[in-house]
């Protein structure tokens, strides 16, 4: 990591020469985007994350079947023509409810990730960028934060917000905070110490500027592939959640809460517990697969 | 020339590639050259021009894949390295020809002990146990001038030339017939430098070792080798003894890397060779070196050179400048 | 070495208290009041005042948080439960051997069938063990490990009856939880292993070592495998504490009687007290875990050793010297 990093301050080197800078970088993403779209992998991942966010987007357009209205007369269908993934034990349809779902576990696993980012990037910018206490302070944080498990932090955190769709975001992203903080410090200091840092302190550059416009750009890029890989890890852990009576409930559609709506008939009908697994399954894979391909076309040494 | 028996090393149309998903990298193009026994080859280069890779391959120790050995014989005192089995080769590796690589800092092991890793390739080769080879172990530690109480330190706690000490201690551990020495002293501070070489130096007249030296530093070569060849772009360009390289350069090249040295005795500015070493995934035809070359003619773009005699064991493949220097000569 | 382990075991200490204070801070915001929610809906407003007073929740905040660590840590008294008044403790103990066992010996399959899977996959780079491998690990990280659980439940013990569906009477039960509750780490050792076995192979060292001769085999165990287990350890700790944190979601669909089940009743009931108590202890398991995970590291690494023994080390030098000196 530390290599790559080298790298990518090696090609933009220089803080006065604006325009020549920015079309190194963007050549640079050029290449980036040539090397995944080699990769076959990360293309289908690609592919199908594009297809889900359609899905989320015109959930509503797209599902044939109201995902709230019950009908008592067609529940518990297996899987037909009309009901492709059947219905639940109110009739309604599962297939519309997984499509529409994908609005809410996707935006979890989105939420959840760039809030994260969010408040991680500013601590870690602050902690890498000015040291001593500031540095200080923050880092007992993340290390508070680290010595409880992921699970039992969101667990605890759901429970002081409550259920709901924003309070589970905020609860899972607040574990991801540290993360990236650590991260984005441990590149701050890095950076701190290459020549192009000290050029534009010499120009009497403003702080502000100093961190977000030179020296983030430089940090960012194995964040970007943690974070892609993160909004998978998220989603099975809002479903999680969902499982035991937090996080997001019965009857929203979201995925995690449609397993545990299903798992009290899983002798009778185990198709309702299947689908959304699948469902969910599929998504987090690909995201897998896109972040896989990320890191190999950010970092081709570490490929071959 | 390369009477396979006489020559105690003789390399013969070396041709390596690197493949990787997309491209083909020619890193060494066909190179030949030879070395007497108890002799010193300098390898003279720019950074990429398929010098490591020569001495790697005849260790046969080059990553496969995505390198690959596509054709040539390396003789090596009557059998050709490339036609022996595995088994064969890994006697070969440690005993009689070894090697010292460039990065002291990355060369060592960084959990072992360093007496523990000069030793298992004593214990391996010898056949004798751990215990003794320990102990010749510290003895190899004491020829390179690193204390015996240090053997058992682990590399981090060594200082960048001792650490290059303790490669070459591995090294030269069981006194091997041909040392692979690949730019020994580049990571190493000037003074500690010369200390270096100075040892190498000794340690081969010891036990007259034949030695390939890989560098970029001429100054090195003149002080340290009884020949030189100039590689550029997995190619041999010029070869000779340093005497009649380094005083009657013929190569376009090999009188550009001269001329790019500063020199005390002239005011004049530095005359550096223009442009960059060729993409080694896309050479140029003809003579590899064109593009950069003052004298290029037409027929140097499309005629592939080959290494003609200039003079006694003076060898060039410029075929433009030889004539010149014949006439010269003959003046 | 003693120095390290000492200086890493005091450093525990304030890591403790530190999460104990956390979690009893962020949890002191929890909606509703614990008086309400034991005495049920509906209670007289009298009786709800009465027993805030007595629980102390009138208290200002440090105080409480004060009372709350001399119990918990001097004490050893957790409490009792909102909903039946057993001690918390008690109930702890006698479920937190079950809970520990699923957790320790997910990680230890981890990492005899993770590690090595990776290794294989570096050492064969590109073939179909490889391949194989890679899917399945990808495939691993990218299922929810309750729903897998679900499934196998669903196929082993009500399909087939292979397997009891629920409880850990027999040893039968085990094996599905563990299996599970080890999926995920499995998955994500293997990746990591490859991926450092793979930096490690290319390394300078390892060509040094193949270029002294030595056979593979050597090569691979004794110069590849230490320097790549190195940060294997650290991958193995942060594991630990995922699948410490799974085993609620485990223990609630297999019905395992252990401290993340009663997490999960304890969720449903608003009982604040037993959630506080066995995510403070959970942590606390943690924190000791990661504790091993440092010594060990101190041991693999002697990079990290000699930061501690530097000093005694060159006395010993000294000492080594001046006898030399004597004899010449």
């Amino acid at each position: 990591m530390l290599r790559t990093q080298r790298k990518v301050a090696d090609v933009t080197p220089a803080t006065m020469k604006k325009s020549k800078e920015e079309t190194k970088k963007q050549s640079q993403f050029r290449e980036v985007m040539k090397r995944l779209m080699q990769n076959k992998l990360a293309v289908l991942g690609m592919v199908i994350i594009i297809v889900y966010v359609l899905v989320a987007i015109f959930a509503p357009y797209i599902i044939k079947y109201d995902i709230a209205e019950l009908n008592l007369g067609e529940k518990n269908q297996p899987p037909s023509k009309e009901h492709w993934c059947g219905t639940d034990d109110f009739g309604r349809d599962i297939f519309s409810r997984l499509l529409y779902g994908t609005r809410y576990s996707l935006g979890l696993g989105l939420g959840a990730v760039a809030l994260g980012l969010l408040v991680g990037i500013i601590l870690g910018c602050l902690a890498g960028f000015f040291g001593g206490w500031v540095e200080e302070i923050i880092m007992r944080f993340c290390d508070l934060m680290q010595a409880i498990p992921g699970t039992l932090l969101a667990i605890v955190i759901s429970m002081v917000l409550g259920s709901g769709f924003v309070n589970t975001i905020i609860a899972l992203g607040i574990g991801r905070i540290p993360m990236n903080s650590r991260l984005i410090r441990a590149q701050f200091l890095n950076q701190r110490q290459l020549e192009y840092v000290e050029a534009a302190r010499a120009t009497n550059c403003p702080k502000t500027k100093l961190m977000f416009v030179h020296i983030l750009p430089n940090t960012i890029s194995p964040l970007i592939v943690l974070s892609t890989m993160g909004v998978g890890g998220t989603i099975m852990m809002a479903a999680g959640l969902s499982f035991i009576n937090l996080g997001v409930q019965p009857p929203l559609p979201e995925w995690g809460a449609m397993i545990t709506a299903a798992r009290q008939y899983i002798r009778y009908y185990p198709y309702q517990l299947l689908f959304p697994g699948l469902f969910m399954g599929i998504l987090v894979l690909a995201l897998n697969l896109f972040g896989d391909g990320l890191r190999d076309a950010m970092d081709p040494k570490l490929k071959d | 020339m390369e009477n396979n028996e006489k020559a105690f090393l003789s390399v013969k149309n070396l041709v390596v590639e690197y493949t990787s998903s997309k491209q083909v990298i020619h890193a060494v193009n066909g190179v030949t050259f030879s070395l007497e026994r108890g002799k010193t080859l300098g390898l003279v280069g720019e950074t990429g021009a398929g010098k490591t890779t020569i001495a790697k391959s005849i260790l046969r120790i080059l990553p496969d894949p995505p390198a690959k050995i596509r054709s040539g014989e390396i003789w090596f005192d009557g059998q050709d390295l490339l036609k022996l089995s595995d088994d064969e080769m890994r006697r070969i590796r440690g005993a009689r020809i070894s090697m010292v690589f460039q990065d002291p800092m990355t060369a060592l092991n960084p959990t072992m002990r360093v007496a523990d890793q000069i030793a298992d390739g004593i214990a391996l080769h010898r056949g004798i146990s751990k215990h003794e080879a320990r102990h010749k172990a510290v003895d190899m530690l004491e020829m390179v001038e690193i204390p015996r109480f240090r053997a058992r330190d682990y590399p981090h706690q060594f200082s960048g030339g001792m650490k290059q000490r303790v490669v070459i201690a591995i090294a030269l551990a069981c006194n091997p017939d041909l040392l692979l020495a690949d730019e020994p002293t580049t990571a190493l501070d000037v003074t500690i430098q010369a200390q270096v070489l100075a040892l190498i130096n000794e340690l081969k007249k010891k036990n007259n070792t034949s030695m390939i030296l890989i560098t970029h530093d001429l100054g090195v070569v003149a002080e340290t080798c009884d020949e030189v060849a100039v590689v550029y772009a997995g190619e041999i360009v010029e070869k000779g003894s340093v005497e009649e390289v380094f005083d009657h350069a013929v190569h376009p090249y090999t009188r550009g890397l001269f001329d790019s040295l500063p020199d005390m005795s002239s005011t004049g500015r530095l005359q550096p060779i223009t442009g960059m070493m060729p993409d080694p995934s896309k050479l140029p035809e003809g003579c590899k070196f064109h593009p950069r070359c003052p004298y290029a003619t037409e027929s140097c773009k499309k005629d592939i050179k080959k290494l003609v005699k200039v003079s006694g064991t003076h060898y060039s493949c410029c075929s433009a400048t030889i004539n010149a220097a014949a006439k010269v000569r003959e003046v | 070495m003693a120095q390290y382990v000492l200086k890493r075991i005091l450093m525990i200490i304030p890591v403790v208290f530190l999460v104990a204070i956390t979690i009893f801070t962020i949890m002191y915001f929890c909606p509703g009041d614990p008086a309400e929610i034991i005495l049920g809906v509906g209670a007289a407003a009298e009786d709800i005042e009465a027993l805030r007073e007595q629980m102390g929740l009138n208290d200002p905040f440090l105080v409480q948080l004060g009372n709350y660590l001399y119990r918990t840590f001097i004490k050893f008294d957790f409490g009792t439960s909102y909903a039946n008044s057993v001690p918390i403790i008690d109930e702890l103990s006698h479920r937190f051997s079950k809970t520990f066992v699923l957790a320790i010996s997910a990680i230890i399959i981890e990492v005899i069938v993770g590690i090595p899977l990776g290794m294989v996959s570096a050492t064969h780079r590109g073939g179909w063990i490889d391949q194989l491998c890679m899917i399945l690990a990808l495939i691993g990280i990218s299922v929810p490990s309750f729903w897998i659980g679900l499934q196998l439940l669903l196929i082993f013990s009500l399909k087939l009856s292979w397997l009891p569906p629920y409880g850990v009477t027999t040893w039968q039960g085990w094996i599905l939880p563990i299996f599970v509750n080890s999926l995920r780490g499995i998955a994500q050792m293997a990746r990591q292993a490859r991926s450092s076995m793979l930096e490690v192979i290319r390394s300078d060292y390892v060509t040094t070592a193949r270029a002294k001769g030595l056979p593979e085999r050597t090569i691979l165990f004794r110069y590849a495998l230490p320097n790549a287990l190195i940060p294997l350890v650290q991958t193995a700790g942060q594991s630990f504490g995922t699948s410490l944190g799974g085993t609620v979601i485990i223990e609630n669909v297999f019905s395992i009687p252990g401290v993340g089940q009663y997490m999960v009743n304890a969720i449903v009931t608003r009982d604040y007290a037993v959630i506080r108590s066995a995510v403070v202890v959970l942590a606390i398991v943690f924190s000791l875990v990661m504790l091993l995970v440092d010594i060990a590291f101190g041991f693999i690494d002697p990079r990290i050793k000699a930061q501690y023994e530097g000093r005694n080390r060159k006395y010993k030098w000294r000492k080594k010297l001046r006898r030399v000196a004597a004899n010449a």
